[in-house]
């Protein structure tokens, strides 16, 4: 059976090799992220870690995604926080289901998309860790980066712009700089040991450092199960008290 | 003395030039002085109020904020709440600013039916008048924001600007300032807090080291011209204790040592007491010029008959300036040692440079008719009725000086410290001003901070917290508290339908865990200022709308009280903040100052003693003191005049320089003696031979000390009047005290009754 992924990319690695001389749009490398990263959808096991001001803690989180805006996520530890699950189908729908409570709720209002469970990461960063939303802006620049050939592109999402890192042999993020109004960085995120499954490169090991905080967090994937056919109704109040 | 008189007099330009080479060394280190107003910079670091501020810096992002007062504009319009909110935005993207509190970036958490609404308070401006009049009455109907953030009556709001820990808090209140000014142009902006009041107070202190030197510098040249009225007698004891200023105040910058509203003063008081030496060394030269002497033997007449005397007199200055380091206030034992530093090195340069000068000076000016040079103060027929007038009104002299004391020392007990730094600025200027708004509309300045450490997820710790919270709000002057309880409270209601009955703490572990986590996603900053992210310390802070140390110092007793009856042993409880500091001032001068004069007393009286060879001669030469510090504590008793930071080194300086005049005295009163003078021409001629170099000394010191009344700050100003005013007092005491005492009793020493 063809894996119509695997052709579309070789399709586009051919149309590289057919264009090498000629410079890539930042558009063109962006899309070109998006293929190598993308998946149908994502079963993803993962241990936060968050080191704030010397303190260290540690979470266990199990995470569904499908598409770029259908994500569940069920803490599995700590104790107190087993079971606990957000879940959210689109930018501006979002629900919480708190064990003690036995209660789903949803959640609302314009705060809520500033830290995911306490680590520096925000709910969006989480969800769209392929980049989904983001718009790439102005000229490409090549350069080398800790040794490996990258091309700089800008990206913008809602608002929000960054300076991207891409690899230009694997097209995988390597590091994003999140920028304010004034072009200081404010979060620096980078990506590492990457493995490549189903044709879908993901990285194992995503850091964050908060620049303007001085707090950071690394989330290590364990187990990552990619395109494993998850139906839109998989996202429900249901399956979130179920714990994922 | 003898070995040193030769040394000067046979190698001048060797003095000169060593002189000139620490010049030039200390000089160039003077680039190295920093100004430091903060007031936990006087404490030191183990001090419970300065530690637990440092736990607030490192763990819960910074204890320090400037409010950024808006007065006297309509809020609850469309324009001025946009204006208001590009400017909160503006500060919140200043590098040095962790996070700003404002009304239109308030977090809020509400439940709406099953929904959770967590979002700004104000997350939308309305713009129709029926929607900004809901605005006002949801602001001014919760007790949260009424009276903490906007005033009851709607017309002025703070802005409270947490800066990040480890900033410079004087380019961060610049940049803030700056902001302000740029954004604001109705009504009034005001900055207020410690931050802002740090910045201003030390814009004035190095104002007033500049504009207040000169000053000082130009008083001290007249009083010397009119003393001695040639170019040596004005110019050369200014020079060398400039030169010890220079030297000094290099050293500082040297070792890196901050200076503080305490240290700032030191510069004056060198320049004015430093002086002294060399007026009577100036005051002698002249004298035995004119009797004939030239060279070397000038110089070994000066040296022998002025030596004893000034090293005296400079060792009690030193004693007495030492004996503040009894203090537990850092910035008052830095002042200590460099004080006692600059004074040594005044010394050293008033005896070795100064003959120096004086030895070349007097190899060009040999010729010279010396019967030209003379001072003032000096019409010999006007000492002689003093002498005179002293012996014969000696007893009720004696007599209404030891009354005025008894008054004195009454009123003086009532004397009261006060380190309100609030007062360091003068009535009705900004600072002053704001800190009055704040403190009657906003609830205080001042807060106390509360570290809990214990496991604050657990139901039983908060309850314990919850309950010292409710306590707490019982304690005169405690305004408004912020701690987790209040947002886990108002969570826990939000979950649940908005409903009242859940505005409680929850019953288990679990639940609490699981609201924090929720809140968390509304930002880590929103809740790092409540608790760390392990979740294992807390902080209550609770604002206090007094800063009056004795205020401060009451509730300070009754939160240590709630403290060990609220919290169980298990969990640690400690109690910070500035007020806590503020008090610890007031403690620290409370309880060593009085020490301080003490050890100063007893080191002069034995110093006195022990260069007189006399007992007697020693407690004589302190009558005068006591009679200084009794009247001057008695009028600041009288007039109210509390004791801060600065004045609480009143007693031992004034002791320390007030002594000056009695050993001058006494030794020139043996001296006379052991030329076989007795009775009242023995009087008559140390009174002629020393009396115009006191005067001169002490109008000097006094007006070189009433100099800092220009200061701009209130607690300099007072320093400096108070010693002017003590330094009357003791030039009184040696003038007209001692006389008085010798006339009336036999002192060993002084060979005869008079």
């Amino acid at each position: 059976m063809f894996n119509l992924k695997k052709i579309k990319t070789l399709l586009l690695a051919l149309l590289g090799l057919v264009s090498a001389g000629y410079s890539m749009s930042a558009p063109d490398v962006l899309e070109r992220l998006r293929v190598a990263t993308t998946a149908k959808d994502r079963r993803v096991k993962a241990i936060m870690t968050i080191t704030d001001r010397k303190r260290v803690q540690k979470r266990t989180l199990r995470l569904v995604m499908k598409g770029t805006d259908k994500l569940l996520v069920t803490f599995i530890e700590p104790a107190d926080l087993r079971g606990v699950s957000f879940l959210t189908t689109g930018r501006d729908n979002m629900w919480v289901y708190l064990p003690a409570q036995g209660r789903v709720r949803r959640i609302s209002g314009s705060a809520v998309d500033q830290s995911f469970g306490g680590s520096d990461f925000s709910y969006r960063e989480m969800a769209s860790i392929s980049f989904g939303s983001s718009r790439a802006t102005g000229a490409v620049e090549e350069k080398e980066w800790n040794g490996t050939m990258v091309y700089l592109i800008n990206i913008e999402d809602g608002g929000e712009k960054s300076r991207l890192w891409v690899d230009r042999e694997r097209f995988v993020p390597l590091r994003v700089d999140k920028l304010d109004q004034h072009g200081n960085v404010l979060k620096l995120i980078t990506f590492s040991d990457f493995l490549e499954q189903d044709g879908v490169w993901i990285p194992q090991t995503v850091c964050l450092d908060n620049i303007s905080r001085g707090s950071s967090t690394e989330l290590k994937l364990l187990e990552v199960n990619l395109n494993t056919g998850i139906k839109d109704n998989y996202f429900t109040e249901d399956n979130m008290k179920r714990g994922g | 003395m003898k070995s040193i008189s030769v040394f000067i007099a046979r190698y001048p330009w060797v003095v000169l030039l060593v002189a000139l080479i620490a010049t030039v060394v200390f000089g160039l280190a003077l680039k190295n002085l920093r100004i430091e107003a903060e007031v936990t910079r006087m404490l030191p670091e183990d001090e419970p109020g300065v530690r637990v501020l440092r736990v607030v810096d490192n763990e819960f992002g910074g204890s320090e904020q400037v409010v950024v007062l808006v007065e006297a504009v309509d809020l609850f319009a469309p324009e001025v709440l946009v204006r208001l909110d590009s400017m909160v935005q503006q500060l919140t993207g200043l590098a040095a600013v962790n996070e700003v509190v404002a009304l239109t970036n308030l977090q809020d958490v509400r439940g709406v039916g099953d929904e959770v609404l967590i979002s700004r308070l104000i997350d939308t401006i309305p713009e129709d008048s029926s929607g900004l009049e809901k605005l006002r009455q949801r602001l001014l109907g919760d007790r949260r924001y009424r009276g903490r953030l906007i005033a009851e009556d709607g017309k002025s709001t703070v802005l409270l600007v947490r800066l990040k820990n480890g900033v410079d808090r004087v380019a961060a209140v610049r940049e803030i300032e700056q902001v302000v000014n740029e954004n604001w142009q109705e009504g009034r902006v005001t900055l207020a807090g410690s931050a802002a009041l740090m910045k201003y107070m030390r814009d004035w202190m190095k104002q007033d080291l500049i504009r207040l030197l000169p000053l000082v510098v130009g008083v001290l040249l007249l009083v010397f011209a009119l003393a001695f009225r040639n170019w040596q007698g004005v110019v050369l004891p200014l020079l060398a204790v400039g030169l010890a200023v220079v030297w000094t105040m290099g050293l500082i910058g040297l070792t890196g040592q901050p200076l503080t509203v305490v240290l700032i003063v030191l510069p004056p008081v060198i320049l004015t007491v430093g002086s002294a030496y060399g007026v009577h060394i100036v005051a002698r030269w002249h004298q035995e010029q004119m009797a004939g002497k030239t060279g070397a033997e000038l110089v070994a007449a000066v040296v022998e008959h002025t030596g004893i005397p000034v090293i005296l007199a400079m060792t009690t200055t030193l004693a007495g300036f030492a004996a503040n380091f009894v203090m537990r206030i850092v910035a008052i034992r830095a002042f200590a040692i460099f004080a006692v530093v600059g004074i040594f090195l005044s010394f050293l340069l008033t005896v070795f440079f100064l003959p120096a000068v004086l030895v070349l000076v007097a190899r060009r000016s040999l010729h010279q008719d010396p019967g030209r040079k003379r001072c003032a103060f000096r019409p010999a027929g006007w000492w002689k009725k003093w002498a005179g007038w002293a012996t014969k009104w000696a007893l009720p002299v004696l007599g209404i000086t030891a009354g005025l004391m008894a008054l004195a020392l009454f009123f003086g007990t009532k004397v009261k410290p006060e380190t309100d730094f609030v007062r360091y600025f003068k009535p009705g200027s900004g600072p002053t001003r704001a800190a009055k708004v704040v403190n009657e509309q906003f609830g205080g300045e001042l807060q106390f901070e509360i570290i809990v450490d214990g496991d604050i997820q657990h139901p039983a710790v908060l309850k314990q917290m919850e309950r010292f919270i409710n306590d707490l709000k019982g304690v005169p002057n405690i305004t408004h508290i912020t701690s987790i309880v209040d947002v886990l409270k108002a969570t826990n209601r939000a979950f649940n339908q908005d409903r009242a009955e859940f505005e409680v703490i929850p019953d288990n572990r679990d639940a609490v865990a699981q609201f924090l986590l929720l809140l968390s996603f509304s930002g880590s900053d929103y809740l790092a200022s409540m608790i760390t992210s392990d979740y294992q310390r807390a902080r209550i802070t609770a604002q206090f709308r007094e800063e009056r140390s004795a205020e401060i110092g009451r509730a300070v007793k009754q939160v240590r009280d709630l403290i060990a009856r609220d919290f169980s042993s298990d969990v640690k409880v400690e109690l910070g903040g500035m007020p806590l500091a503020i008090y610890a001032l007031h403690q620290g001068i409370a309880r060593s100052q009085l020490i301080s004069i003490i050890v100063a007393f007893v080191m002069v009286f034995l110093l006195v003693a022990l260069m007189f060879r006399s007992v007697k001669l020693g407690g004589a030469a302190m009558v005068p003191i006591a009679w200084t510090l009794a009247v001057a504590f008695g009028v600041m008793g009288i007039m109210g005049i509390e004791v801060d930071i600065v004045t609480a080194m009143l007693g031992s300086i004034a002791l320390g320089i007030g002594i000056d005049y009695s050993c001058h005295l006494i030794a020139r009163f043996q001296e006379e003696g052991r030329k076989g003078f007795s009775g009242e021409e023995r009087l008559h001629r140390t009174l002629s031979g020393v009396g115009p170099a006191i005067l001169t000394n002490a109008l000097a010191v006094g007006l070189g000390f009433a100099v800092l009344a220009f200061s701009s700050l209130v607690i300099i100003q007072k320093f400096g009047l108070l010693i002017a005013g003590a330094m009357l007092l003791a030039t009184f005491g040696a003038l007209i005290l001692l006389p008085a005492i010798f006339a009336r009793f036999r002192v060993k020493g002084t060979q005869d009754k008079i």
